[in-house]
């Protein structure tokens, strides 16, 4: 499943290296479950960006099933 | 109302292996059995890539039966020989396959019928492998729409009902993870689980009466391998 979660503007950079976020594959893993999702990343630390609608949505959802809640 | 595996979301994102964990499973079942020479008969056949899959690893004759003929078509392009029949009248002669695969078709089907066929075309020890749903929380519900969920058993009754029809489970395990990964794909696709089943049944009302019934009924996902425990009569006599 091709799972994208690329804001409109990707007009972010990473604070702490001030480079550009670039779109980039990933990997999530919670409670033995893993998925290849798209998100905006930074070349040089790595670290993610993820929107807070992601978070406390569809994440929060995912994390819900997981649990069995 | 399209069965859940024919719907549109399910066919986009399972276009090939169309259940929980698409092949996962069936090369789970290849590290339980030696495959290498058998007949294969695949009852729910789909698109026939599990056949393909258990050719390349060596399987003798392979042969997909389905009710779809648009899926049956798949498997032809895929040189498999299929045909089109319900499972519990396969057109096939008593013992005349060692393997048989069900992977998410068994809970469409009429369940103990089904089984009296497949013992019926496997030969004496041969060897019979079922993927499916089943009840989590040993309940059941009304589901909106035609799908593997809505006939989910508990596991027990799984196991009395293949026991009961003459096979000796060798292995029952639980791979709901797969299920669940599957699920949470869909969660991220459409938003929500609600948001999945909507666009599967095209009404918010179903959905969410399709989300209940998951609450209520937690399915979950196993793999089970049964061994055709029936003698032929030419090995009971002396």
């Amino acid at each position: 499943m091709d799972l994208r979660f690329i804001p409109d503007d990707m007009n972010w950079s990473c604070q702490p290296c001030g480079v550009p976020l670039e779109a980039r594959k990933v990997e999530i893993t919670y409670l033995n479950a893993s998925f290849r999702v798209e998100l905006p990343v930074c070349p040089k630390c790595g670290r993610i960006m993820v929107e807070e609608d992601l978070a406390t949505g569809r994440m929060f959802e995912v994390e819900q099933l997981l649990e069995d809640k | 109302m399209k069965a859940l595996y024919l719907s549109s979301p399910v066919r986009e994102a399972l276009p090939a292996a169309i259940r929980p964990g698409g092949l996962q499973l069936t090369r789970r079942l290849m590290e339980l059995v030696d495959v290498t020479g058998r007949t294969v008969v695949d009852a729910g056949c789909g698109t026939g890539v599990s056949l393909s899959l258990l050719g390349e690893g060596g399987a003798g004759t392979l042969c997909g039966i389905d009710l779809q003929m648009d899926l049956l078509r798949e498997a032809h392009k895929r040189g498999i020989v299929t045909a089109c029949a319900p499972m519990e009248h396969l057109p096939l002669a008593d013992n005349c396959c060692d393997l048989l695969l069900c992977e998410c078709a068994w809970n469409l089907s009429n369940r103990q019928a089904s089984l009296e066929e497949f013992r019926r075309v496997l030969t004496p020890g041969g060897w019979l492998v079922i993927s499916d749903i089943f009840s989590r929380s040993g309940k059941t519900a009304q589901w909106p729409v035609s799908c593997c969920f809505a006939n989910a058993a508990p596991l027990a009754v799984t196991r009395k009902l293949v026991t009961d029809a003459g096979f000796s489970i060798e292995a029952l395990e639980d791979h709901t993870i797969l299920l669940k990964q599957t699920a949470a794909e869909f969660v991220f696709q459409y938003g929500s689980l609600e948001g999945f089943w909507e666009r599967v049944t095209g009404n918010r009302e179903s959905a969410r009466a399709a989300c209940s019934a998951g609450h209520a009924t937690l399915p979950g996902l196993f793999l089970l391998l049964a061994k055709n425990s029936s003698i032929n009569f030419s090995e009971a006599t002396p």
